[in-house]
């Protein structure tokens, strides 16, 4: 009995050792942004709560905005909120500041920064080229970001979800050049706005972004519009599948894919099928030259080269064989 | 007499206490009875009557007492001490000489007859229950086993109670050391009264086992039936309309008396629903304060939300908002055993009104709160045995505490040492956890599920050498 009370004791002494926090004590962050002006941190904290009416939750957010001189700083003065602790093991986003993208450094410390303080790596990262103060503003609930980017990436293919640990893992990968999907505010709407290669001031637009997405296997499906005769045509891409190769000094590029289009008459597929073809040869050549010629990959071509031949000297000079093949929905062939 | 007068002494005088002297030809019987012990009627009818009758001389009044009065249990007693013995044991005494009796069982029923079982109840099977009466109880179990194997051994118990106690087994199953090990144990009960099979239980039980019952009390005669043929030791006592058996497995108490009238499927699917509700009953408010305080990021965010948003007006910790609903529900239940008939259910309306509703409006508790005890305590009642009932309230506050000291690394802390209470605890010497471990392959068929009886072919070897139980059926 006296060691069963002993225990009991030491246990209830232990209690305060514990990272003990009440739900109702934390400020459960659902989005970040990081901005840097002028050598000031801007952090914006978008705080979610639960709200009770009548019978069910509703969530509300608040973005509050606290600023230091350094990251370190900035998180620390956004360690508690009304007097509740900050707790980010739920959050969902990350935006971060094309101001803090352009220095490998500065980009890498930061990185390294959110990996230490924010330990999970599941959160989606984005890059915003407008003030972020603005995006918070209009769009503090990150799932309207998510809709957007999600809506965008299955009808145009120009962006897609990219998490934290993915952009880690290509940045660490030599032969990948890491890049965050970019949106922007005009008069208060969202657009995509391509990506931007991290630690570089190159950035591509929605054209070669949707390339880098198709050539990853990022995107199975997007939209476009091809005039035919004065008169334009929504046609849809699906059902997307690339395949790489490397042989003989030579990139095989082959897509399969499935062609749909509601409008469409039937004798112009022919017609319709041989200019997209066209079309999206084109755009991957010019699209893997460019690469080649600033020797970036954002695609696994040169993760490819090195994989097959041990080296990626060869992959400035290496040719590309583009094969597309692409049938109407419906098509028994 | 001398004898007459001592027996009063030794009762103090007591007004219970009837003395009758008749003259019956050349003697003088004295009629010692205890008034409430004893039936009047059976002593006016069939002893006085013929007592008054018969030639008395004092050659043959020993002979003729002794073989005319009309009762299978009629001793000879010529020591004061058995005199009073038996005078409390409701038998009427016919002092014929000094330091000389004739005693005859009169006893007087003051039992309540055979009734239906009130905390195990069945859909299936039979209804009757045991009383307190040593005999009808011990009848209720020979009805069942008519076999010359069933033996019973008596004691009794308590130095001032003299409770009549049986031990009953099967000779043909039961391991001789088991017998031996419980009547070794009950030999040594040395204490001025047993009152009821349940004050046995402590001395029958192992001393390190702290947590879980090891012996099992019903009041189902088929149950005890079962038990005797399984080879276990059943003991019954005078007043205790409660059975014991012993050993009794972990596995005993998730088994309930319909088991044995059932499809095995039907008895699979309850037997699991029991263990899950004994996981439920001890993990779950220790789970709910585990992830509301230590580990929150394994909760789905729209659940945090929610948890959150219910917790934000309550001003106590989960752990006290936790206890506080446990002891409101053990006191809600104490009280609705308790109350008296007459009262309705107007305490357990009011009890769940207060608990419920309002506790939650005036911001006390949080209504996940109330939801978790509620399952939590629901899933504990699945069990019929008292002990194991309680025990499961001492784990989940075990637990509870455990969880919000060290979050989900307290559970675990928690579920091992559940673990190693039961794996440690141990039954007549013989493993608490049979027959998961050690494992018995065949006694897993009925364990913690149940196959077909026709694949139930062998008794726990833990328990009898006789291990088979049913034989291929001859052809004729």
């Amino acid at each position: 009995m006296k060691r069963l009370l002993l225990i009991l004791l030491l246990f209830l002494f232990l209690g305060g050792c514990t990272d003990y926090n009440e739900v109702n004590n934390l400020t459960i962050v659902d989005m970040i942004g990081i901005e840097k002006q002028e050598d000031t941190y801007h952090l914006y904290l978008s705080v979610v709560t639960g709200e009770k009416e009548e019978n069910q939750t509703e969530n509300k957010h608040t973005v509050y905005h606290v600023t230091g001189k350094s990251l370190g700083e900035a998180f620390q003065e956004g360690e508690t909120i009304n007097n509740k602790r900050t707790y980010y093991n739920h959050l969902a986003m990350v935006f971060i500041h094309s101001s803090l993208l352009e220095n490998r450094e500065e980009y890498q410390e930061l990185f390294s920064f959110l990996k230490k303080k924010l330990e999970q790596g599941d959160y989606l990262l984005l890059e915003g080229t407008s003030p972020l103060a603005s995006f918070f503003e209009l769009y503090p609930n990150h799932e309207d970001l998510e809709n957007f980017i999600l809506k965008e990436k299955e009808t145009k293919g120009t962006t897609t979800l990219l998490t934290f640990d993915e952009v880690n893992a290509n940045d660490f990968d030599q032969e990948y050049d890491a890049y965050l999907p970019s949106i922007q505010l005009e008069e208060n709407t969202l657009k995509t706005n391509g990506i931007t290669l991290l630690g570089s001031n190159m950035h591509y637009d929605d054209t070669s972004s949707r390339i880098s997405y198709l050539l990853s296997n990022k995107i199975k499906e997007y939209s476009f519009l091809i005039p035919i005769e004065e008169k334009y045509y929504q046609i849809k891409l699906s059902d997307l599948h690339v395949n790489l190769d490397y042989q003989e000094n030579t990139f095989k590029i082959t897509i399969k894919g499935q062609l749909e289009s509601e409008e469409l008459p039937k004798e112009k597929r022919k017609e319709v099928q041989e200019e997209t073809e066209k079309n999206l040869t084109k755009e991957i050549k010019q699209f893997i030259e460019m690469e080649q010629e600033q020797n970036i990959s954002t695609t696994p071509l040169k993760n490819l080269l090195y994989f097959k031949t041990k080296k990626t000297e060869a992959y400035q000079k290496s040719k590309t064989n583009i094969t597309l093949s692409f049938a109407w929905k419906g098509d028994l062939s | 007499m001398e004898t007459i007068e001592k027996i009063k002494e030794a009762f103090g005088n007591a007004s219970d206490l009837i003395v009758r002297d008749f003259h019956i030809g050349e003697c003088t019987i004295y009629l010692v009875q205890n008034e409430v012990l004893c039936t009047s009627s059976f002593i006016n009818e069939y002893i006085l009557t013929r007592l008054t009758k018969l030639p008395l001389t004092k050659q043959n009044k020993e002979e003729l007492l002794y073989n005319v009065l009309p009762d299978n249990s009629v001793k000879k007693l010529d020591d004061l001490d058995q005199m009073l013995d038996f005078i409390c044991k409701g038998f009427a005494l016919l002092i014929y000489e000094e330091g000389k009796a004739i005693a005859i069982e009169a006893k007087a029923s003051l039992d309540r007859g055979i009734g239906e079982a009130s905390n195990e109840s069945t859909i299936r099977g039979s209804k009757d229950s045991f009383n307190e009466n040593f005999n009808t109880n011990l009848g209720l179990i020979r009805r069942r086993i008519r076999s010359e194997h069933c033996f019973m051994e008596t004691y009794f118990l308590g130095k001032e109670s003299r409770v009549k106690t049986g031990i009953l087994y099967m000779n043909n199953i039961v391991l001789k050391e088991h017998v031996d090990t419980v009547k070794e144990k009950l030999e040594k009960i040395n204490v001025d009264g047993i009152l009821d099979s349940g004050s046995l239980k402590k001395y029958i039980e192992e001393k390190h086992n702290f947590l879980f019952p090891t012996v099992l009390s019903t009041e189902r005669p088929d149950r005890a039936a079962q038990a005797l043929l399984e080879g276990k030791i059943v003991i019954i006592a005078d007043n205790s309309p409660f059975a014991l058996i012993t050993p009794s497995f972990f596995v005993d108490y998730l088994h309930s008396p319909d088991d044995y009238y059932q499809r095995a499927s039907n008895i699979t699917f309850l037997r699991l629903i029991r263990l899950f509700a004994f996981l439920i009953a001890i993990f779950i408010p220790g789970l709910y304060i585990a992830l509301t305080t230590h580990n929150q990021d394994m909760l789905p965010f729209d659940l945090l939300l929610n948890f959150s948003a219910q917790r934000t007006s309550v001003p106590f910790s989960a752990l006290i908002e936790a206890l506080f609903m446990s002891i409101s529900f053990e006191i809600l239940r104490e009280s609705d055993i308790r109350k008296p008939a007459s009262m309705g259910s107007a305490v357990s309306i009011l009890g769940g009104l207060i608990l419920g509703d309002a506790a939650v409006s005036a911001g006390i508790i949080s209504p996940i709160m109330i939801i978790v005890i509620s399952i939590s305590a629901i899933s504990g009642l699945a069990f019929t045995s008292q002990e194991m009932i309680s025990t499961l309230r001492w784990l989940r506050f075990i637990m509870m505490l455990l969880a919000f000291l060290f979050g989900i690394f307290g559970i675990f802390c928690g579920l091992i040492f559940l673990l190693a209470s039961l794996t440690t605890t141990t039954t007549l010497n013989l493993p608490y956890l049979a027959p998961i471990t050690p494992l018995i392959k065949d006694e897993l068929k009925d364990s913690l599920i149940k196959m077909k009886s026709s694949k139930i072919r062998k008794r726990n070897p833990l328990l009898t050498k006789n291990k088979v139980r049913e034989r291929e059926a001859q052809e004729k």
